[in-house]
């Protein structure tokens, strides 16, 4: 009864179709490490998932894929500030576990909370005592001592024969009397016992001190271990702020041109389907600003460069020469004054990187005929 | 040809993790119509499922910490993923102006992104596709009770009792269902 109850709970939850609160329930009870069978969630999740498999698939509009880089280009300053707060969130859990007690495991029972059952009766529930889950093994909440503080023992061993011992060693002169001196007598047991306990005191002192000297040293060895955790964690966290920063610089360019409204894209690929090569043109005709990116184009000899062109009423027209290094975006250094109207294609050719007045080599990239303007972005 | 392309998913990820933004570009290549197709099917209309579909990429970018880049399970993560932002966003609609609308990021964290266990199997996307008739085969042995209820848990987004309400039948019925339709779909997939 109780396992049927629990394989319906979790076969419920794989599918997602519980409410909110069994929903939240369950989880927390996972959460707490509550007894599951093994591996039986995992693989009703698989198979949940594997149901679409069968579906025709269907892509979605090109256009899509333009609109989710563009989002997430407008989100660089949340990530910036995602990655800056979890670092500092794991420094201070990684402070705080050192300090806490080893985690615990709570034992945990769970049924479906059944509202309509509910509403007639709160004893008749789906998951009554006898269809309790067997629970995992408890584990008792140990009580974590508290630390020892060492710089608090000296006050527990001082007493106040130790502190009376001094005076009974080195005792006033004045005090000695003339008689004592003329008729010696037997040490006195008070004599005796003064310096027996100025031996014990002694020996204390050394005990004490011993002990105050391990206590710092192992204090001493753990705050450093703790430093050398902190300073690897530090330099973790700046790789990380490095590579975000590297990547919000290489698409500063693209968030500043999206500002504005009027944005053209037009894409460039090859003719020769093996050629994997493309460009993307990005103009803003009321900035005279535009972009070009490149993606997995050919690599370039030293002296060599892109040169882009602008095909009007026959002319050729040139855009500047580019050396991409990667997939940036780069800025056209040479906005074409013409009538978006009169535009009749783009196309990259391979010349030396001070440019040429006209196109000489072959068109390594072009736009489609007649695909110009190729999309909007707004 | 893009250095991405002939990584598995879980590297894929990996990189996603360093905000390689042209990883990303490859998980969409790869998953996005598989992704679009979860989503519209849920989806009460095709503007509809391509903001979800969009909204479900900006969840992976953002929340790409969440997923376990040690022995996470991609295909599943994402397909659960993007089925439970379509369902939420269904839900929604299905309550507007009788339940409170609130979204943000904890309960991102806690209702959309999939929660797996640790001994949980990896699958990746040549393997699910591979499996593909199996899968049909499977899911063509239950019984057309159990494909309905499936169907609506599933693709309709309903609750237990909203199934039980819909169907008029006790809500021990449809959990009863649900559990009888995964053990077959599970002892033909896995049992075998």
């Amino acid at each position: 009864m109780a396992d049927k109850a629990l394989s319906e709970m979790i076969a419920a939850y794989a599918v997602g179709c519980m409410d909110k609160q069994n929903y939240m329930q369950f989880k927390d009870y996972m959460d707490e490490s509550g007894y599951l069978p093994k591996g039986e969630l995992g693989e009703l999740q698989n198979i949940i998932s594997m149901i679409p498999v069968i579906l025709d698939l269907e892509s979605p509009d090109p256009s899509i894929k333009d609109l989710v880089a563009k989002k997430l280009i407008g989100m660089k300053e949340e990530i910036k500030t995602k990655i800056i707060e979890e670092k500092k969130k794991t420094t201070l859990a990684a402070t705080n576990l050192s300090k806490s007690s080893i985690g615990q495991t709570k034992n945990r029972t769970i049924s479906f909370i059944d509202k309509k059952a509910a509403k007639k009766t709160a004893t008749l529930q789906f998951g009554d005592d006898n269809a309790k889950i067997p629970a995992a093994p408890r584990k008792t909440k140990t009580e974590t001592p508290e630390p020892q503080t060492p710089v608090m023992e000296p006050k527990k061993i001082e007493s106040p024969d130790m502190a009376a011992t001094p005076k009974s060693i080195i005792a006033p002169p004045q005090l000695i009397s003339r008689a004592t001196i003329e008729e010696p007598k037997p040490a006195s047991p008070e004599k005796t016992s003064s310096g027996m306990m100025g031996l014990v005191a002694l020996l204390l002192s050394i005990v004490l001190f011993s002990i105050l000297s391990y206590f710092t040293f192992t204090s001493v060895n753990s705050l450093n271990g703790t430093v050398d955790d902190l300073t690897t964690q530090v330099s973790s966290l700046k790789n990380q702020i490095a590579t975000a920063n590297n990547f919000i610089s290489n698409y500063t360019s693209l968030i500043e041109f999206f500002n504005y409204k009027d944005i053209i894209v037009t894409g460039l690929s090859s003719s020769d389907t093996a050629e994997k090569g493309s460009a993307q043109i990005l103009l803003s005709f009321s900035q005279k600003e535009g972009l070009i990116q490149f993606k997995d184009v050919k690599p370039l000899q030293p002296n060599q460069g892109y040169q882009v062109w602008v095909q009007s009423k026959g002319q050729s027209y040139s855009l500047g020469v580019y050396q991409p290094g990667g997939s940036e975006y780069l800025k056209i250094n040479s906005f074409p004054f013409l009538p978006k109207e009169n535009i009749e294609s783009y196309y990259i050719t391979i010349e030396s990187n001070e440019g040429s007045p006209t196109p000489s080599t072959v068109i390594y990239l072009s736009s489609a005929a007649g695909k110009i303007p190729k999309g909007r972005v707004n | 040809m893009s250095k991405f392309k002939e990584l598995p998913d879980l590297e894929l990820m990996r990189e996603i993790a360093q905000f390689e933004s042209r990883a990303l570009e490859e998980l969409y290549e790869r998953y996005s119509s598989l992704l679009y197709t979860v989503i519209k099917k849920i989806s009460p209309d095709q503007a509809t499922a391509e903001q979800i579909l969009i909204e479900v990429f900006v969840i992976i970018w953002r929340k790409i910490g969440k997923f376990d880049l040690n022995n996470g399970n991609v295909f599943s993560w994402l397909v659960t993923l993007a089925r439970n932002k379509a369902v939420d966003s269904l839900r929604r609609e299905r309550g507007a102006g009788t339940t409170a609308q609130f979204y943000d990021d904890d309960y991102e964290d806690y209702f959309i992104l999939p929660s797996f266990p640790n001994d949980m199997d990896s699958l990746d996307f040549n393997t699910a596709f591979t499996i593909k008739p199996k899968i049909e085969q499977a899911l063509s042995k239950l019984t057309d009770t159990q494909k309905y209820v499936l169907h609506l848990a599933y693709y309709e987004g309903y609750a237990i009792d909203e199934i039980s309400d819909k169907l008029n039948v006790p809500v021990e019925t449809v959990r009863g269902k649900i559990m009888t339709a995964l053990s077959s779909l599970r002892d033909y997939l896995v049992g075998e």
